[in-house]
């Protein structure tokens, strides 16, 4: 077998006396593979990425790339050109002020002939789809063309291997589409060898191969219809399933003789094979976990913000003029759970900024319980406090010495006494799921990724918002992770709060949302149930978004003839529905 | 919006100034303070003046950019113009105001060195206006590469440079994001004394400068992995070459440079 990656026993730990990041991993890639690595935060995935081209190099066990030990000094940069890296972060990987140039780094490090390198660029780009941006400065492109420009600089190195390490994480739907599109390209085409460390399991279906990484071993590897038939064990390592492999495991509890599928197509296959057959006999629901009503927020003191006719003008007479929004009309109460969804650029951060104030309309205006926030004498500190924002990776603004003192902040900024603070400080804690004895000390920047979030938005529930706002609060998250700040979003609709999520991920719109508001170039173009707006799929499309799966499995159903009902978003929904229809009861219930 | 700031002063156009070797146009800027401070009458500013218009002409720049530049510093202008007007001393009173005087000396000073200092801005702004900062960062590196010899970090410095290029317009998105971050919470950054003010703007610069340090160690790590080792056997994708109007452009300097000497001798 032609190895290109091999790692023998390989253990790295960051400090010397430190715990082992990665222990004792063996692992063979085949030349021409397309791996995917899964594993939640901290589960050492993105350790074993860099110390696959020798970023890092193992303190035991060895690694062997095409057969050069990556610990030999001298192979250093033969590694590195025969294995490419994309990171994380699309921004903090360009080194360049125009794309051709950056292209050009890895070949110039390399000390190619400049009369070669023209041609080179030219062929990376156009295999990632980059052409006609070569002389554009990286900043002015989106998410997914920055990793795609990052891909370019690494392919035109003609490696053997690229591999990525979360590089769709921080992009969204589109962009994650376009990075994967391309690498799958290559891996056909050109015979690359991908190496893609994730934590999206509807990423991960698409490969052929994958590893789960739990505490710094490989837990599991397998075809994904093998990895993700043990659910129990993936839950326990900080992964979920993927909604469709979810969803046929949850028909096969009730009875119905299933395999487990990976896409919705196949599932479509399978229920409609089913469909044919019915009725079966002996489907059951698991019982339904009811969940609490969202309670009746009191009548008297319910906040409103509202968006009467609002336009945004950036650099109102200069040549960069641009309109974000045009004469938007929003309204937002306790209550209130509003998905903000739209493609990026449509103008959701702009249109949310202007709920608190953080932006005042260049026309039209913004009323908080009826009244002007932006009129002479209003206290802009009232909407702030009324109206919380919460920004995109909110952890980048932590910046006092302890946890407590942080997210004091805002109450202190209220001008609230010290007791009140840090009763306030209590309670956001609390609300957030931090710990009060063990954690209000400690410096923010000690705290994991998702529990750095969470104090952050604690910074933000301290001030007692009445409306809160969330720009994609999901963002970067592993799936536990991802789960449990979702649970905290609905426990704070349930207690009272009107929330404004803007969001990329329909199934959590789905999910929780009692209202969905779609933005397209400036504008509200649907206001709806979520049900509603969902149901419209071909506008949606056309606007670059999706559906939820379980909403795009009912259209394949529909179209294989199995007659579930428009209109379902939920997963429990569709599965209610399925079970019925297979059991032949439907017909009974309608008669 | 913020992502729209352009950086330097350039002024992107296809003419032959714009097309030459950076390292010339360099080269060239030097030259021409050298020409500024030969001029040591009013006359000798004629050639001078008559260099700068010809430049700017085949550089096919507006007029009124050249203008523009010199607005910022126009305070300094006056400023010093005043100072020399007055505590210059000489012989011929032009105007007596008692506890100060204008004489013919310190006026004809005080319009030379005014005169220097415009041509002196103008000069170095024609280098911005006409080369984009990448070209002339590599400009100044190649310029600077003998110096290597001496242990000056030339690459080094080029480099810091062109990454400080890419990254301020995402350091200035960032720092946008935090302000309004920090003022949902209540921050106020505009209101106050000097003290509140330096105060309020820790909540700034505490998690800029924490992703300052993430980025360069992201940065970093994204460089090594692309075989990043320093300037040692690197090649460039752009190779600066010094074509025919190179030297022409060359040759063209130092005539007006002689005859700026010519006249300022003959003007004494």
């Amino acid at each position: 077998m032609d190895e290109i990656i091999r790692l023998e026993n390989v253990s790295y730990a960051y400090e010397d006396d430190g715990p082992n990041a990665v222990s004792g991993i063996s692992l063979a890639l085949e030349r021409g593979s397309f791996t995917a690595v899964l594993g939640s935060n901290g589960s050492g995935k993105s350790t074993l990425a860099k110390l696959c081209n020798g970023l890092f190099l193992p303190n035991a066990g060895k690694v062997l790339v095409d057969g050069l030990d990556t610990s030999e000094e001298d192979n250093t940069w033969e590694i590195r050109r025969r294995v490419g890296m994309i990171f994380q972060n699309p921004d903090n990987q360009l080194v360049a002020t125009v794309v051709r140039d950056d292209v050009a780094f890895g070949l110039e490090n390399l000390g190619m002939d400049p009369k070669e390198m023209p041609g080179r660029i030219e062929w990376a780009l156009t295999k990632t789809g980059m052409l006609s941006f070569a002389d554009k400065a990286p900043h002015l492109l989106s998410g997914g063309q920055k990793q795609r420009v990052a891909i370019a600089g690494v392919l035109a190195m003609k490696p053997e291997a690229i591999i990525c390490d979360e590089a769709t994480a921080m992009l969204d739907p589109q962009g994650r589409r376009e990075v994967l599109e391309v690498l799958e390209t290559l891996n056909r085409e050109e015979g690359i060898t991908v190496l893609w460390i994730t934590h999206f399991m509807e990423e991960a279906v698409r490969f052929r191969d994958l590893c789960v990484m739990h505490e710094g071993e490989i837990a599991l590897r397998g075809s994904p219809e093998q990895v993700f038939t043990e659910p129990e064990r993936l839950k326990q390592y900080g992964l979920r399933l993927p909604e469709m492999t979810r969803l046929s495991l949850e028909l096969r509890q009730a009875g119905a003789d299933i395999r487990p599928c990976l896409t919705g197509e196949e599932l479509a296959k399978e229920v409609a094979r089913l469909y044919a057959a019915r009725p079966l006999k002996g489907l059951t629901l698991p019982p339904e976990k009811a969940e609490p009503e969202a309670s009746p927020e009191a009548e008297s003191g319910r906040v409103e913000v509202a968006l009467n006719k609002v336009t945004h003008t950036y650099q109102q007479g200069s040549p960069y003029q641009s309109t974000a929004i045009r004469e938007v009309d929003l309204r937002v109460s306790q209550g209130d759970f509003v998905a903000l969804i739209g493609h990026t650029g449509s103008g959701k951060s702009t249109l949310a900024q202007h709920l608190n104030g953080l932006l005042k309309p260049t026309s039209g205006t913004v009323t908080l319980n009826g009244e002007d926030i932006h009129q002479k004498g209003f206290d802009r500190r009232r909407v702030r406090q009324q109206v919380g924002m919460v920004f995109q990776y909110p952890e980048t603004q932590l910046f006092e010495e302890s946890v407590k003192k942080d997210i004091a902040f805002g109450p202190v900024n209220l001008g609230l006494s010290a007791e009140e603070c840090d009763e306030r400080v209590r309670e956001a804690m609390e609300m957030v799921g931090l710990d009060w004895d063990t954690e209000a000390e400690k410096s923010p920047f000690e705290l994991s990724g998702g529990r750095m979030r969470r104090c952050a938005i604690a910074g933000v529930l301290a001030m007692r918002p009445k409306v809160l706002v969330l720009d994609e609060p999901t963002a970067g998250l592993d799936p536990e992770a991802r789960e449990q700040l979702m649970a905290l979003v609905r426990r704070l609709h349930r207690a009272g709060t009107g929330i404004v999520m803007i969001s990329h991920s329909m199934d959590d719109v789905a999910r929780h949302a009692n209202r969905a508001v779609v933005l397209q170039k400036g504008q509200i173009v649907m206001d709806d149930t979520p049900e509603e707006i969902f149901a419209r799929e071909e506008a949606l499309r056309d606007m670059g978004l999706d559906v939820p799966q379980v909403s795009a499995l009912g259209a394949l159903l529909r179209e294989k003839g199995v007659p579930v009902a428009p209109r379902l978003i939920r997963r429990g929904q569709v599965l209610a529905a399925l079970v019925r229809l297979l059991s032949g009861k439907e017909g009974q219930e309608n008669a | 919006m913020l992502e729209n700031i352009t950086f330097g002063q350039y002024y992107p156009s296809d003419s032959i100034v714009h097309r030459m070797d950076p390292r010339m146009k360099i080269l060239l800027l030097i030259l021409f303070i050298v020409n500024v401070f030969c001029a040591s009458t009013l006359y000798a500013f004629i050639p001078v003046l008559l260099y700068l218009v010809t430049a700017v002409r085949y550089a096919r720049l507006p007029a009124k950019m050249m203008l523009k530049g010199i607005k910022p510093l126009r305070l300094i202008l006056i400023f010093t113009f005043i100072l020399n007007l007055f505590f210059i001393q000489g012989q011929t009173v032009l105007l007596d105001l008692g506890f100060a005087r204008v004489t013919l000396e310190s006026l004809k000073t005080a319009v030379l060195y005014a005169l220097r200092l415009l041509f002196l801005v103008m000069g170095s702004s024609m280098l911005t206006y006409t080369t984009a900062p990448v070209p002339l960062t590599d400009g100044l590196e190649r310029l600077l590469s003998p110096l290597k010899a001496v242990r000056f970090p030339a690459h080094e410095m080029a480099m810091m440079m062109t990454i400080a290029l890419r990254f301020i317009p995402t350091l200035l998105e960032e720092t946008d994001k935090i302000m309004k971050a920090q003022s949902a919470r209540g921050a106020d950054f505009e209101t106050g004394n000097l003290i509140r003010r330096a105060k309020a703007m820790v909540p700034l610069l505490v998690p800029l400068f924490v992703s300052a340090f993430r980025r360069a160690g992201d940065l970093a790590m994204a460089m090594e992995a692309r075989c990043y080792h320093g300037g040692e056997g690197r090649t460039r994708l752009h190779v600066l070459k010094m074509t025919r109007k190179d030297y022409i452009a060359l040759a063209v300097s130092l005539a007006f440079l002689a005859l700026t000497i010519v006249t300022a001798r003959l003007t004494a």
